[in-house]
């Protein structure tokens, strides 16, 4: 039955032990481990969030140079595609202008021409008219200095001027 | 052939020791506490390491000795350890008269320095890991510490923060002291000598004082709810108003709930003790019949013994737990909350 009986001797150095126990493990023990772990593990938690955060960025970051890239490219392409048009249509102008310039080069030296011709011609047609002019004056002067070879003369211009008229 | 015969007969029968040895005040006395921790016997003579005795009575005053000079039956000053009465195997004073007187007696006995050493040995592996922190929350134990780490957070997350319930941070230190002052004193007590072998959780006075570190707990920092539910309990109220039948039988559930864990912690390791001793005892009790026999029983006691011993230390571990479990429910009971009492 003694074994049932708590002794007071032990109750005693029971309460102190584990009393003591207690107050240095309260505050050099066990909270100093539990929250050192739970710092750790929120620590390795926002880490692990991060780590995932950085590589949703990534992902994202590559896909946006992937688009800037494409971008670029089709930029790229259409200032090319833009100048070789342009290019051409300089080049067309120009050949355009210089077409156009020719030919109103061209214009002008054939009008300048058909001017000098015709100057020329007239020059020459009156040239003509007053060499034909002398000559048949000198040729009428030899032939008109009788009175009948003058009026033979009118009347086959007269008959010649019915003649063109019936 | 005859020569045989009678050769394993003699082997079955003839006893190798004549004296029957007493198991039952061996185990007796492995089980109780005592004044002097007994280590072995060597060449006739017993080894024990002398313990003190502090004596406060009234006739005499305050005394302390060794518990050597109490040995074998021997008297000191008016004080010696009573064979047989109501106080068997206590120290009593011998008043002039000749009545004997039990003083009170504050010993350092086998038990309380089986604690003490026990308790050095929590405090050193305990903050030997906590001093490993200092460096920094970041670097991660490894070894003993690693191991203890993941031990402690293993009762700690997985027991006492669902039993305890919000608020659990503010019990934890509580309740691990107490599972791992169980643990260690129950692991203690399974090694066979000294410092360990002493029967300290099997005790009834040291699973009192723990039960009683429990319920000052509970009713320290009951909420009012929790109070109210005893003294006032939801239940028609001719059960509580000419006689107050439910607040008694709810005052005597806050006693029943210590009193639970202080008899079973004590009854299971007193019981683990006793089987294992028990079953070693067999090896002495067939060495009274012959060799052959004895030899056979010896076997198989010792394999008993060591399948019991494992069993023991899954005990420890169990009882431990079962206590700081309990103790966990019974605080997160008292943390009730009125809106959640109401639902």
């Amino acid at each position: 039955m003694s074994l049932l009986i708590p002794e007071t001797g032990l109750i005693f150095w029971m309460t102190i032990s584990f009393g003591v126990v207690l107050f240095i493990l309260y505050r050099y023990g066990f909270p100093i481990i539990v929250r050192m772990v739970e710092e750790r593990r929120q620590f390795i938690d926002k880490s692990l969030q991060d780590a995932h955060e950085a590589n949703k960025q990534l992902v994202n970051a590559s896909t946006e140079r992937e688009k800037l890239l494409s971008a670029a490219r089709e930029e790229q392409l259409k200032i090319i595609r833009e100048a070789t048009k342009s290019g051409e249509k300089i080049i067309s102008d120009a050949r355009d202008e210089a077409r156009r310039v020719s030919s109103l080069e061209l214009e002008k030296a054939r009008e300048e021409l058909l001017r000098e011709r015709e100057d020329s011609l007239r020059k020459i047609r009156n040239e003509m008219a007053v060499i034909s002019l002398a000559t048949a004056e000198k040729i009428l002067r030899k032939t008109l200095d009788n009175r009948d070879s003058q009026l033979e003369m009118i009347n086959s211009i007269l008959d010649e001027n019915i003649d063109l008229r019936s | 052939m005859t020569l045989f015969v009678s050769a394993v007969v003699l082997l079955f029968t003839t006893p190798l020791f004549a004296e029957k040895p007493d198991i039952k005040g061996m185990i007796n006395e492995h089980i109780r506490d005592s004044y002097s921790w007994h280590i072995t016997r060597f060449n006739e003579r017993e080894v024990s390491l002398p313990l003190p005795v502090i004596l406060i009575s009234k006739e005499s005053g305050f005394n302390v000795f060794l518990s050597s000079r109490l040995e074998e039956g021997k008297r000191y000053r008016s004080f010696l350890i009573a064979e047989s009465g109501q106080f068997e195997g206590k120290i009593v004073e011998v008043s002039q008269s000749g009545s004997e007187r039990r003083p009170t007696d504050l010993s350092i006995t086998k038990n309380a320095l089986a604690i003490m050493i026990n308790s050095l040995v929590l405090i050193l592996i305990i903050t030997a890991t906590a001093r490993r922190y200092k460096k920094g929350p970041l670097i991660v134990p490894s070894g003993f510490t690693g191991l203890m780490e993941m031990f402690i957070m293993d009762i700690n997350d997985s027991m006492i923060k669902p039993c305890v319930g919000k608020d659990y941070h503010k019990f934890s230190p509580y309740l691990l002291t107490a599972f791992f002052f169980i643990f260690v004193n129950n692991l203690m007590g399974l090694l066979p000598a000294f410092p360990g072998g002493a029967n300290t959780t099997g005790n009834i006075a040291i699973t009192m004082v723990l039960a009683l570190f429990t319920f000052f707990t509970i009713n320290i920092f009951g909420t009012r709810e929790y109070f109210r539910e005893i003294f006032w309990p939801d239940v028609p109220k001719w059960m509580k108003v000419p006689i107050p039948l439910m607040p008694i039988i709810e005052m005597f559930g806050l006693f029943t709930k210590p009193f639970s864990l202080m008899i079973r912690l004590f009854a299971n390791i007193t019981a683990g003790h006793s089987v294992v001793l028990g079953l070693l005892s067999v090896i002495f009790i067939t060495a009274t019949s012959g060799a052959l026999t004895s030899g056979g029983m010896t076997i198989v006691s010792i394999l008993l013994t060591i399948f019991m011993t494992i069993i023991e230390i899954l005990v420890a571990y169990i009882q431990a737990y079962v206590f700081t479990m309990l103790s966990a429910v019974f605080i997160g009971l008292s943390r009730v909350r009125e809106a959640h009492a109401h639902n």
